[in-house]
C-alpha cells in the first residue's frame, strides 16, 4: 500500500506536466531511465568535450562532425542550462 | 469545411500541430495554430535554413490557407518521388537514417530545440540521403529527459543491433511493430555477445529493464528540474556512439555474386546493357522501377539515364551491396529497396491506412524485369497471364527478359522438381504478353538463349 503511494507520488511529481507537453508516449520506463543515467551522459559528454579540445590543438584543420558547430552548441548550453534550470 | 478535392493522409493523425493532405496529386502539410510558435522558432532561431541546407530537412514553401478552416499555415514540401519504409531498408540505409535523425537532433539543441519524436517513418531518402520529412518534429526546447528517446531505440537501435549481431532478416521485424522493435524482445533475440558492447548495455538491454520495472527505480532519479542541456547532449553523443559501433557485413552469396557467375559469362551482360540503353532511348522513362534488381547494374542504367529509378530486389544483401555502391558512387536518382515481389509490403496501421501497400505507391513509367520471369513462373508457379497482368498494373511502358526452359538458371530450377510448365515457351510467352501490350522491339541476347523485349501496354 504505502509503496503503492509512493510510486503514484512520484509518477505524480515527475510525469503529469510533462505529459500534457508530448504527444508520443515516452515510455514511463524510457522517462524515469534517461534521469537514472542523466548523470552518466553528463560526465560523459563532459569528458568527450576535453577530447574533441586536446584533438583540436592537434589537428587545427579538421571539420567538426555532421551537425552543429560545437561553438554554437557550447553558446546553447551556457544560455539555456541557466536559464531553463533556474 | 474541407473541400472535397482533398484527401486527408491515413497516417496524419497522431500529432495535434498539423495534418498532411493530398491534393490534385501533390502533398501539402498543414500546420495548426497550436504549433505557430514551434514553427515560428524553426525559422526564425535559423534552424530550418541550416537543416536545409545540409539536406536533413526537406524544403518547403507557404502557400495560402484558402480552402483550410482555422489552419495556422499551409506548406508545400518539396514532393518525393517514391515513399519507402524502414522494413525495406538494408542495413546501411537504416544506420543512415539513424545518424541522420542523431545529427537533425544535435543541430536542434544547437538552436534551442528538440525533436519531439524519432520515428523512421520521418524518414525519407531524398537525392540518395536520409532526410527528414516531418517539419512539424521540432518544438522548442525544455530541459527534461528526451520523450523521443524510446521511439528512437526501438525504430534504430534494436533493429540495427540485430541486424548486425544476429541476421538481416529480423529488418522485417519493423513491419510487424510499426512503432518499433520492443526493447525487451530485441534483447530476447540478440545473441548474449550483445552485452558487451556498452551502448546496447545501455540503451537496449539496461533501457529494455527499466522498461518492465519503473517504480522503485524511480524513486532514486534525478529530478527533471535538475536536468540538463548537457545530459541531452550527452544522451545524443552517445547514441550516436552506439550506432557507428554497429556494423554489418553482407556475405558472398549466390545472388550478391551472380554477375561474375559461369552463367552470364562472354558478352551476355555487355550486350544486355546495350540492349538495354536502347530500350531506355525509346521509352525515355521519368521514372522506372528494376524489379529483381540484384545489385543494380541495370538500375544503373536507368538512373544515368535521369530516370528516378527504384532498384527491389528480395536478397537483403544484393540491396546492401546496391546502396554501399550508390552511396560510394553518389548516384542521386538511385533507390535500392528490400522487397519481396511474391509476398510485397502490404497496407498496414490504422484502417491499413499508416503505410501504404507497395501497389499503392506512385508507379512508374517503366517496369524492368531481367532474369525475373523464370523465377515467377517456374519457382513461383505464376501463369505467364498472371504476370502479364501484374506487370500491365504497374507501368505503361515493359522491358522484359524472356528466360527459356533451356537456359542454364532455368535448368537449375527445373532440376530439383517435376517440369509441370508445358506451356513456358517464347511462343506462349509473346502471345500472353501481346493480349496486353504491343511488343516494340526483341532482342536476343548474345551468349545466351534468352530474349528481351520491350513492350508498350495497349489502350484499354
Amino acid at each position: 500500500m504505502h509503496m503503492q503511494y509512493y510510486q503514484e507520488v512520484v509518477h505524480s511529481a515527475l510525469m503529469v506536466p510533462t505529459m500534457l507537453a508530448m504527444y508520443v508516449d515516452p515510455g514511463s520506463g524510457s522517462y524515469y531511465f534517461q534521469m537514472l543515467i542523466a548523470g552518466l551522459t553528463t560526465v560523459l559528454f563532459f569528458f568527450s568535450s576535453i577530447k574533441r579540445k586536446v584533438l583540436s590543438l592537434f589537428n587545427k584543420t579538421s571539420e567538426p562532425p555532421a551537425g552543429a558547430p560545437d561553438a554554437s552548441l557550447k553558446k546553447t548550453i551556457e544560455s539555456k542550462d541557466k536559464s531553463l534550470t533556474e | 469545411m474541407m473541400s472535397e478535392r482533398l484527401k486527408v493522409s491515413g497516417a496524419s493523425f497522431r500529432d495535434p500541430s498539423g495534418y498532411v493532405v493530398e491534393r490534385e496529386g501533390e502533398f501539402l502539410r498543414v500546420v495548426q495554430p497550436c504549433y505557430s510558435e514551434h514553427y515560428k522558432c524553426l525559422l526564425d532561431s535559423g534552424l530550418y535554413d541550416a537543416l536545409t541546407g545540409r539536406g536533413l530537412l526537406i524544403a518547403h514553401e507557404e502557400i495560402g490557407a484558402g480552402g483550410f478552416e482555422g489552419a495556422f499555415k499551409v506548406i508545400r514540401p518539396r514532393q518525393i518521388s517514391f515513399i519507402s519504409y524502414p522494413y525495406e531498408w538494408c542495413f546501411s540505409q537504416l544506420k543512415d537514417a539513424a545518424l541522420a535523425t542523431l545529427a537533425i537532433q544535435k543541430m536542434a539543441l544547437a538552436h534551442g530545440m528538440i525533436l519531439k519524436d524519432a520515428s523512421a517513418f520521418n524518414i525519407q531518402f531524398v537525392d540518395g540521403k536520409p532526410a527528414l520529412i516531418d517539419t512539424l518534429s521540432f518544438e522548442k526546447l525544455a530541459l527534461e529527459p528526451w520523450a523521443a528517446y524510446g521511439q528512437f531505440c526501438r525504430h534504430f537501435l534494436a533493429p540495427l543491433a540485430l541486424i548486425s549481431l544476429r541476421d538481416p532478416r529480423l529488418g522485417r521485424l519493423s513491419r510487424i511493430h510499426l512503432d518499433g522493435v520492443p526493447l525487451d524482445l530485441a534483447a530476447k533475440l540478440l545473441p548474449w555477445r550483445g552485452r558487451m558492447n556498452p551502448g546496447l548495455l545501455l540503451h537496449l538491454y539496461w533501457h529494455a529493464a527499466s522498461g518492465q520495472r519503473p517504480g522503485p527505480a524511480a524513486a532514486k532519479a534525478v529530478k527533471p528540474k535538475n536536468y540538463r542541456l548537457s545530459s541531452l547532449l550527452g544522451l545524443r553523443e552517445n547514441l550516436e556512439s552506439a550506432v557507428r559501433k554497429l556494423n554489418w557485413q553482407p556475405p558472398k552469396t549466390a545472388w550478391a555474386s551472380y554477375y561474375q557467375g559461369p552463367v552470364t559469362g562472354g558478352r551476355y551482360v555487355e550486350h544486355k546493357q546495350q540492349i538495354m540503353a536502347d530500350f531506355l532511348k525509346i521509352a525515355r522513362p521519368g521514372s522506372v522501377w528494376d524489379l529483381g534488381a540484384n545489385t543494380g547494374l541495370f538500375s544503373r542504367l536507368a538512373a544515368a539515364a535521369g530516370a528516378d529509378t527504384v532498384a527491389f530486389d528480395g536478397d537483403a544483401d544484393c540491396v546492401e551491396m546496391n546502396y554501399l555502391e550508390m552511396r560510394r558512387k553518389k548516384e542521386p536518382r538511385l533507390l535500392p529497396l528490400w522487397m519481396d515481389l511474391t509476398n510485397p509490403s502490404p497496407a498496414l496501421g490504422w484502417e491499413h491506412g499508416e503505410r501504404m501497400s507497395w501497389m499503392e505507391r506512385r508507379k512508374p513509367d517503366l517496369v524492368v524485369a531481367l532474369g525475373l520471369v523464370h523465377h515467377l513462373a517456374i519457382a513461383n508457379n505464376l501463369p505467364l497471364s498472371r504476370i502479364r497482368d501484374f506487370c500491365a498494373g504497374l507501368s505503361p511502358w515493359l522491358a522484359i527478359e524472356f528466360v527459356p526452359k533451356e537456359d542454364a538458371n532455368a535448368q537449375k530450377l527445373l532440376s530439383v522438381r517435376e517440369d509441370i510448365f508445358g506451356g513456358y515457351t517464347r511462343e506462349n510467352f509473346e502471345g500472353e504478353f501481346s493480349r496486353r501490350y504491343t511488343i516494340v522491339r526483341s532482342s536476343e541476347v548474345e551468349d545466351s538463349r534468352r530474349v528481351l523485349y520491350l513492350m508498350r501496354r495497349n489502350q484499354p
